[in-house]
Parts: structure tokens; C-alpha cells; sequence
């Protein structure tokens, strides 16, 4: 008989998946919820199962949503001719709380990386600049990361519409040192990058 | 010259502690201002010690890539403290730490107790280490010249060390595109993206290597002076991307190189063109140095080139830097111990760290030590009355 029961293994295995927590941490995750056995673990499944049936991908933004679309697509307050590219949902929060982009997103869900295998493909260019064209976008924010992987892709988006007529494309400027997320910047930060965007278009 | 001006501030390392350090279990050491001599046998911790000196100042170890590996064997925790004394700013304590009691280990860079980047603790306490392998600066590969280099540059303040991490990432990035490429896993679609990004950070690395290479060539010439009649005659000039001619591409060359190189590229997997060839060239006579020079000027030019250096980041980073001197004193003839040490000691650097296997009387009489520690399987004692 193993020490640990299979069960309690398989969860520490599942938290150690998280970003940022190593096999201790996973283990004594595991353990806090044995400790709580009547209320923690419920609360736990309970909430992991609701979003697994409830949210998925925005159809149209790849944004998380309840449902078809999200809020921000769904919303008729949104100017939906400008477009903001951006890597992961989180840095959908980051710019909204900015207060200064009141247009649409894209979400690409990582950046190009020959390293991890990921290309254009795996990004669904070709979805957005489709999108670019269909829902008669003017404007292209491109709000990548500012480090290798984002600027790469920021030069490959602009270059995929470089041909477009009619699309501004332009890229946040970002006083952020290399390997800086945008999901971290504060608000003033990103105020400061909408405002000094760099246009690309011509 | 500019030599003999006083820096502004004077930053000193005033205490290093050690943790599970290589094969030091805990270390605490009071370094004073001044000469500090350390020997003992072979295979004590003499050079640990200093790596983990220089540690402090370049936030990762100068001899291995990862920090890992100067975890002693057996810990899952390591940590080099060390208390910099900045003068009229106050203490700052600088901790490196490495962590692997998760699994992974993982580094973190503390400031006065905060969590910072690398970038927050560089340049607070320049660092030059001077090791027995810098005497093949002049004869052996330009890696060996590009790391001297990088290591001043990556100390300066500015964006160097931004675009030097730029540029790598960058190129490690399209060589394994290179690769998917040849492979079939990819039809490169990205490809003129990426080298869109290493061109833009390749021009900015050739502009701060050549900045670099200009200012050390100022105070070149008369440091060589000490040592040979051919000071005049030597010479120190930058081969960007490896062209012998100086000559610096334009972003269009640089474009068109890449283009030329493409079919080639692929199939090595590997960018041929870029600043990752750079060269230092140096020579006598507009001779190559590498096959020209005799033994006793290759080691004067290298001596030139570390106090030229010392010079540089005194000069950028207002306080004289740490020297880290391991066991080469003695690999030089007496007469160049005795040029070499005056031209460093105070006012060019306030703290000079050496080691040796043992305090010789040659060595002593030229180097005055004001300290003098001696070190026993990785336990440190001071030997001072
Ligand atoms: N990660 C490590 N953990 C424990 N001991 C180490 C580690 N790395 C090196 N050592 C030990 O440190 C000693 C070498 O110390 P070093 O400082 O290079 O000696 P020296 O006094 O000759 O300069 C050797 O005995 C080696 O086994
Ligand atoms: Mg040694
Ligand atoms: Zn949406």
C-alpha cells in the first residue's frame, strides 16, 4: 500500500500543473484541502465543474465567455471597427482598466515561438486578419508583450495586413523592460502605451 | 587622466555571507577597504569565494551558466548575502538565493529585502575578476573576447544588457525556426519576422560593443605603456559580425547577408551572420596579435585590456569597481605583478580581492596585502595580528 492514497496523488499531480507551484506546494494544497474534507473540496469541484460547463471561448474575440460571445463583443456601447491583438485574457483586464480603449479585442492565447512550436497557425493569423476584413475594421492596436516573442508577432500581424486597405495598424508603445507582461502594467502604464502608439501602416 | 580622478562615490563590499555556497556550508566574512589576501591549497574555495563575490555584482555566476550548479551538493537552499557599503547613501544589502526546495530550483535577487530584477542590482557594485583563463584573451577564440567584452558591457548603465538578451533570445528564436524548417515542421512563414528582430537588436549590440571597444582603446595604449616598448603600435578595433575591415553592416547588408545565407542557414539549423561573430581584434603592426605577439606582450596586452576596463566602469559607473584577482599574480614575472597592482590600486579600484596557493614572499612584498585570510575546506580564517 503506498503511503499516499492514489486519489490525494492524482490531486497534488493536478495542482502541481498551476504556474508557480512546485511539487511541495501541490502537496500541501492537497493536504489543506483533506484538512477542510467537508466544505473545501465541494467548494473546489463544485466551482471547477460550473466553469468547465459555462465558459468557453468568445466566438468571435477568443476571449472567455459565458455563452456564444462575451460581454466586450456583445456590448453595443464598444466601438467594434477597433481592434486590440493581445496575448492572453488577462491583458484583456489589464487594458480595461485602464479606462482608454473603448473598441473590440483579439485574444491569440500565446505569441509565435519556433521554440515552443508555436507559428502562425497555432495562432490563427489567418482567423484575424480574416476578421479584420469581415467585420470591417479600421483600426488595428497591436498589445502584444513587449519582449521578443510579442514584438516578433506584432511585426508579423502588421505585416499580414501591411496590404489592407483602409486598416490603421499601429503598436503599443510600451516603456516596459524586456520580459515585461502586459498583464502586470498598471493602469498608468497602459494609458501611457495607448497614447504613445506607434503607427505602423504607412 | 581620467585615471586619477576621484570617483564620486565609492561603493564597498563590506560583508559577504554565505549559505550553502559551492563547498562552503556558511560563511561570514568582514572585507575591509584595501588589498585582501587569500590563499590557501588547491581545491579549498579560494575561487568560490570570488564567484560568489562577482556573483553579487553581475546577479549570476561568471564561470557557470547556471547557479545551480554552485548549490553545495547536498543543499536544496543557497544564498550569497552581501552588505555594500555606498558611502553617503546608506547600506544596501544585496541577496542572490537559490531555491530548490520546490523542485526546481529557482533564483530570486532581493534589494534591501525587496524581490527585484537583475537589472535593479547590476551595476551597484562593478565587478572585474581576472582569472589564469584570461591570459588566452589574446590567443585563443573570439568567444573568450566577446565575453570580456560582454561582461564590462552588461555592467554599464544603459540599455546593453537589454539589447545583449534581446539579441540572444532573438537568435535562439529563428535558429530553432532554422530548425523546424529544415525539418518540414514549418514552412517560415515568421521567418522575415524574426529576423526583422535579430537585425533591430543586433544593430543596437554592435553600437554598445563598439562604444565599448573605443572607450577601452583610450586608456589602452598608455596601460600597455607600463609593459612594452610597442604600445604605440598595438592596436584595438572591433570586427563587427567578424569582418576584419571595421566595416559595420547597414541594416540592408544585414538583410541582404541573411537572404544570401538562407539556403545555408537552413540546413545548419543556425544563423551564419551576426554580431554572435564579433571579434575584438588586436594587433601589432596591423599584424595579427594572435600570431605575432610574443608570450610576454600577449600578457601585457591582456593585462592593458583589464585596466582599461577597470577604468571604463569607473568611469560610467562613478565608483572604482571590486577586483577579483584569482590566482594570477603568479603566472606573471615580478615586474609585471609590481606595474600591474600600482596602476590598480586606489584611487582606480578601493577593494582588491586576491588569491594564491600560498602567500609567497615575492607577493607579499609587491602586493601589500592589508588583510590576509586563509582558507581550509571551505572555512575562511583571518590570519590578520
Ligand atoms: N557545488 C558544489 N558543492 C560542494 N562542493 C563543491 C561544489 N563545487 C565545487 N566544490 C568543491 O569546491 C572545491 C574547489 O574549490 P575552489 O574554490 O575551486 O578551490 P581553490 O581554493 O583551488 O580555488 C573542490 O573541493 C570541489 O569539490
Ligand atoms: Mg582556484
Ligand atoms: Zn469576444
Amino acid at each position: 500500500m503506498p503511503l499516499i492514497p492514489p486519489s490525494v496523488d492524482r490531486l497534488t499531480r493536478a495542482f502541481a500543473k498551476f504556474p508557480g507551484i512546485g511539487a511541495k506546494t501541490a502537496q500541501r494544497l492537497a493536504f489543506h484541502c483533506l484538512k477542510d474534507i467537508d466544505t473545501l473540496p465541494g467548494e473546489l469541484s463544485e466551482a471547477l465543474i460550473a466553469v468547465k460547463g459555462a465558459i468557453g471561448h468568445c466566438r468571435i474575440c477568443g476571449f472567455i465567455a459565458e455563452g456564444e460571445s462575451c460581454e466586450i463583443c456583445s456590448s453595443p456601447g464598444r466601438d467594434h471597427h477597433i481592434l486590440c491583438v493581445v496575448e492572453h485574457p488577462l491583458d484583456v483586464l489589464a487594458i480595461e482598466r485602464s479606462g482608454e480603449f473603448h473598441g473590440v479585442y483579439h485574444v491569440l492565447w500565446g505569441a509565435l515561438s519556433p521554440i515552443d512550436g508555436i507559428g502562425p497557425e497555432q495562432l490563427g493569423i489567418d482567423r484575424l486578419t480574416k476578421r479584420v476584413m469581415d467585420d470591417g475594421i479600421t483600426e488595428v492596436m497591436l498589445a502584444t508583450d513587449p519582449d521578443v516573442e510579442g514584438e516578433t508577432t506584432a511585426q508579423f500581424i502588421a505585416e499580414a495586413l501591411a496590404a489592407r486597405p483602409g486598416v490603421r495598424v499601429s503598436r503599443l508603445a510600451y516603456g516596459l523592460p524586456v520580459g515585461a507582461d502586459v498583464e502586470y502594467a498598471d493602469a498608468v502604464t497602459v494609458a501611457r502605451a495607448i497614447a504613445g502608439r506607434r503607427d505602423l501602416s504607412q | 587622466m581620467h585615471r586619477n580622478a576621484p570617483a564620486t562615490v565609492d561603493t564597498l563590499l563590506t560583508e559577504l555571507e554565505l549559505v550553502a555556497f559551492r563547498n562552503m556550508n556558511r560563511l561570514q566574512l568582514s572585507i575591509p577597504r584595501g588589498i585582501t589576501l587569500i590563499t590557501g591549497a588547491n581545491g579549498q574555495g579560494k575561487t568560490n569565494i570570488l564567484e560568489a563575490v562577482a556573483t553579487i555584482g553581475l546577479t549570476k555566476s561568471p564561470r557557470s551558466a547556471s547557479l545551480r550548479e554552485s548549490m553545495k551538493w547536498d543543499a536544496t537552499y543557497s544564498r550569497i548575502r552581501g552588505v555594500l557599503d555606498t558611502g553617503e547613501r546608506g547600506l544596501d544589502e544585496c541577496i542572490v538565493e537559490i531555491d530548490a526546495r520546490e523542485g526546481m530550483p529557482r533564483k530570486r535577487l532581493l534589494l534591501n529585502g525587496e524581490s527585484v530584477a537583475a537589472s535593479a542590482l547590476i551595476g551597484r557594485l562593478p565587478t572585474v575578476l581576472f582569472t589564469p583563463d584570461h591570459l588566452s584573451l589574446v590567443s585563443g577564440g573570439p568567444e573568450e573576447r566577446r565575453r570580456f567584452l560582454d561582461i564590462v558591457l552588461t555592467q554599464l548603465p544603459g540599455d546593453g544588457r537589454n539589447d545583449l538578451l534581446r539579441y540572444s533570445r532573438s537568435l535562439l528564436q529563428r535558429n530553432h525556426l532554422l530548425r523546424a524548417m529544415r525539418d518540414g515542421t514549418s514552412d517560415g512563414m515568421e521567418l522575415p519576422a524574426f529576423t526583422e528582430m535579430c537585425i533591430a537588436s543586433a544593430i543596437a549590440v554592435m553600437a554598445h560593443r563598439q562604444r565599448v571597444i573605443s572607450e577601452l582603446a583610450g586608456a589602452f595604449t598608455d596601460h600597455l605603456s607600463a609593459f612594452t616598448p610597442d604600445a604605440e603600435v598595438t592596436a584595438l578595433c572591433y570586427a563587427p559580425c567578424g569582418r576584419e575591415s571595421g566595416q559595420f553592416p547597414t541594416r540592408e547588408q544585414f538583410l541582404s547577408e541573411m537572404h544570401a545565407r538562407l539556403s545555408r542557414d537552413v540546413a545548419a539549423g543556425s544563423t551564419s551572420f551576426g554580431p554572435h561573430r564579433d571579434d575584438l581584434l588586436l594587433s601589432i603592426h596591423s599584424r595579427p596579435a594572435r600570431s605575432v605577439a610574443s608570450q610576454g606582450q600577449r600578457r601585457s596586452i591582456v593585462l592593458a585590456l583589464l585596466l582599461s576596463s577597470v577604468d571604463l566602469l569607473r568611469n560610467h559607473t562613478e565608483t572604482p569597481p571590486l577586483l577579483l584577482l584569482d590566482d594570477v599574480l603568479s603566472e606573471l614575472d615580478a615586474d609585471r605583478q609590481e606595474r600591474f597592482l600600482e596602476r590598480l590600486r586606489a584611487p582606480a579600484t578601493s577593494q582588491i580581492l586576491i588569491t594564491a596557493t600560498d602567500a609567497a614572499d615575492d607577493l607579499l612584498r609587491l602586493a601589500r596585502p592589508d588583510h590576509h585570510l586563509t582558507v581550509r575546506n571551505g572555512e575562511v580564517s583571518s590570519t590578520d595580528d
